[in-house]
């Protein structure tokens, strides 16, 4: 992808669209001393107007389908969408249900998938990087 | 002042403040006290059950494991014992002792995690990275015995799929050591300072008798000073045999008040008796099969042929577990699977823990029960744009705004908002 | 607590009712049996049974399950009497059997508040109707949802079932 280095610090927001807390506790094991994403300037925020980029978890149940859209459409362009773990990617194990109506991609159009059930978080991390090479590449092209 | 009603309605969620997981709440608040609040979960409804009785039974096994990540141990446990109990399957001595081992090394995980994430509601940020950075060694010798850091894939019917093998049993101990060594350093941080004790005590209390009533299970019961543990009360597994006794706060030479306080109590003390569960089940392990059913097509058959009925129960990291099935021949799917997870059982008691508490408290006291949203979905609309919604930010802010006034300094935390 | 004071408990809420013992072997060891009663109870034996219950000892409820029988619902009420006595709780089954064409059974929250959640589900789930439940809305199901999932061949359920996995032999 032929990142060098950082041009910026990117904020995320993390959404849980019915995911099963594991991707969720590995996305928190990212930011704390272990992996420290901190370091490079990644940093989860509290709402999706400050963020660069949407780390999804989850299949997608039916009353978040729409939610997810929202929080797609509040976050400032340009963005990323990650999606990390299984169940996000290709709806997983979680198939043929009443209430599930993801995959993610089906909902929002999504960049990165990081696969996993759950990814480590070193995997975690190298899906927000390559998320920060689309957006500087996206700015790029804007100049 | 004239008397008026002043009463705002306040939902916050789904996507929300305290918990990583989406739950909606709508409070009823009077100036800063809270006056109401109704809980709608569902959001995180997967329709779990439905989907496993359409699949073949290992199928099923590994959907319960994906019930939640946190108890990805628990699920497993109790699910393959009600299929065992349905289908008269034995399970080898190793494999009940290998069972229990896993179990406390999860238990060890979850309060080490709830303690992290409790300390960043109350803005001692601190604290959870300290507490997080601990809780990376149970994760390590959780990787080296089953292959991974989450989802460990463990029980199987009719036993469990790994064992410990003697060059890692060293790996284990040395683990024990270490979270014995550094306990009372963790305790001293949570329990010993004041701090937390003036944003902990008497906050998001829950009398006995509520507790009761409401059937509240775990910690949350425990912390309230009832002695309920799945695993002292109704053996199962080895439990029995290895003498163990509800930890309440009287162990810490407390009364029980039932606040968020006592919680940490139980939930730090637990750490301590699930290590020395681990070294007596290491020591008194014997040898031999881990499971009756070494291949999967034999135990798939045995499966099919299976008529009848079980129940299976747990005491989770956050309180009793129970599934039940029924299986009939000749078919592979189990004809009705309940599963029932703690948080379940603790939904009601967030009612009269909210009764009168302050705004800047919704965060620790959601969070005090450990609620495991996902377990329970297996929740309703906030309206549009409303402008009383607040933001998860906000709510941070409100609550380290608390610590801050009550110790009378601005407190170590980062001030620019960032939250988990 | 033991099986022999329960059965007498549930005797006494309902005269000449048969409690089956299914004793459970835990342990390595030493051996201990967990015991564990299944009852068949009337709707209308229901409630007078749980209060029994409730006299006895500490009464935890764990859940209630069920399933469609096609045309008797069946409804089973999962007990822990004497909540907190170690090594001493009974874990009692009720099975409730209602017909499909009137799903009615009494509530048992004015006994047992906690039994609340797990009422409101059996509603959203298969259909069952709680006379005296405090309140009937949606736990975990979306409110326009109108289906039950766990009744057999629902046409609402059927309808949200997303096909993902088409290769999968039954539902090719």
């Amino acid at each position: 992808m032929g990142l060098s280095s950082f041009k910026r610090a990117l904020w995320v927001f993390h959404i849980a669209t019915g995911s099963c807390n594991g991707c969720d506790i590995e996305i928190v094991a990212a930011l704390t001393p272990r992996y420290d994403v901190e370091r490079f300037g990644i940093k989860l925020v509290g709402t999706p107007r400050h963020a660069d980029a949407l780390l999804v978890t989850g299949p997608v149940t039916r009353p978040m389908a729409e939610r997810l859209k929202r929080v797609y459409e509040q976050t400032p362009d340009p963005k990323a969408v990650v999606v990390v773990g299984g169940c996000g990617s290709t709806s997983g194990v979680f198939y043929e249900s009443y209430n599930v109506v993801g995959p993610v991609d089906e909902i929002v159009p999504v960049d990165v998938y990081v696969p996993g059930c759950p990814p480590r978080p070193e995997a975690i991390i190298h899906g927000v990087v390559t998320a920060v090479a689309k957006l500087e590449e996206l700015a790029g092209e804007k100049r | 002042m004239p008397e008026t009603q002043n009463v705002y309605e306040i939902p916050i969620g789904p996507i929300h403040p305290a918990l990583k997981e989406p739950v909606r709440f709508t409070f009823q608040v009077e100036g800063e006290r809270i006056r109401a609040v109704d809980v709608r979960a569902g959001f995180a409804h997967r329709g779990i059950e439905f989907m496993g009785m359409r699949r073949n039974l290992i199928q099923t096994l590994y959907l319960s494991e994906r019930i939640c990540g946190i108890c990805s141990i628990s699920h497993p446990i109790a699910i393959t014992l009600a299929v065992e109990r349905a289908a008269g399957i034995e399970v080898p001595p190793r494999a009940q002792y290998l069972r229990v081992i896993f179990s406390e090394l999860e238990r060890i995980h979850s309060h080490l995690l709830w303690a992290g994430v409790a300390a960043h509601e109350l803005g001692f940020d601190t604290l959870l990275h300290l507490t997080w950075k601990v809780r990376e060694q149970v994760l390590d010798i959780l990787e080296e015995l089953s292959g991974n850091r989450i989802d460990y894939a463990i029980p199987i019917y009719g036993g469990v799929r790994r064992d410990i093998s003697p060059e890692q049993i060293p790996k284990v101990e040395a683990m024990i050591r270490y979270y014995r060594g550094l306990l009372e350093e963790l305790v001293d941080a949570f329990l010993r300072d004041p701090s937390v004790a003036a944003r902990t005590r008497d906050v998001g209390v829950l009398t006995p008798e509520e507790a009761d009533l409401l059937c509240a299970v775990g910690p949350t019961a425990r912390a309230s000073g009832l002695s309920k543990d799945v695993r002292q009360d109704r053996p199962y597994l080895v439990y029995g045999e290895l003498g163990v006794k509800a930890i309440t706060p009287r162990d810490w030479g407390l009364e029980p008040r039932g606040d968020v306080y006592d919680k940490a109590v139980v939930r730090l003390l637990e750490v301590g008796q699930s290590l020395d569960l681990i070294e007596t089940c290491l020591y008194e392990m014997p040898e031999g099969e881990i499971t009756s059913f070494p291949k999967i097509p034999a135990l798939l058959a045995h499966l099919k042929k299976a008529e009848g009925e079980g129940l299976g129960w747990h005491e989770a990291p956050r309180g009793e577990v129970i599934h039940y099935i029924r299986l009939e021949a000749g078919v592979e799917e189990p004809v009705a699977w309940k599963v029932k997870a703690p948080t379940y059982s603790n939904l009601m008691s967030w009612v009269p823990m909210f009764a009168d508490q302050e705004i800047a408290d919704i965060p620790i006291i959601a969070a005090s029960i450990d609620p495991c949203i996902c377990c329970m979905d297996r929740v309703h609309m906030v309206r549009d744009g409303s402008p009383a919604t607040l933001l998860k930010e906000d709510l941070l802010r409100l609550s380290r705004e608390k610590t801050e006034r009550l110790t009378g300094h601005p407190s170590p935390v980062t001030r620019h908002g960032g939250g988990l | 607590m033991t099986a022999d004071q329960v059965k007498k408990a549930l005797v006494s809420a309902v005269p000449g009712l048969q409690a089956e013992l299914r004793p459970r072997p835990v342990g390595v060891r030493t051996r201990v049996e967990v015991p564990e009663l299944w009852v068949d109870v009337s709707r209308e034996g229901l409630v007078p049974v749980v209060a029994a219950l409730k006299a006895a000892g500490p009464l935890h409820i764990s859940i209630i399950s069920g399933r469609d029988k096609g045309e008797e619902i069946e409804l089973l009420y999962h007990f822990a009497v004497g909540y907190g006595t170690p090594g001493g709780e009974v874990m009692v089954t009720l099975r409730v059997g209602v017909p499909a064409s009137d799903p009615t059974v009494p509530s048992i929250c004015g006994i047992l508040p906690g039994a609340e959640t797990t009422e409101r589900e059996k509603i959203e789930f298969l259909g069952i109707h709680f006379t005296g439940i405090p309140s009937t809305a949606h736990v975990f199901l979306p409110d326009g949802f109108t289906g039950h999932p766990w009744r057999k061949d629902d046409p609402e359920t059927a309808r949200h079932v997303k096909r993902m996995v088409e290769w999968e032999g039954k539902d090719a």
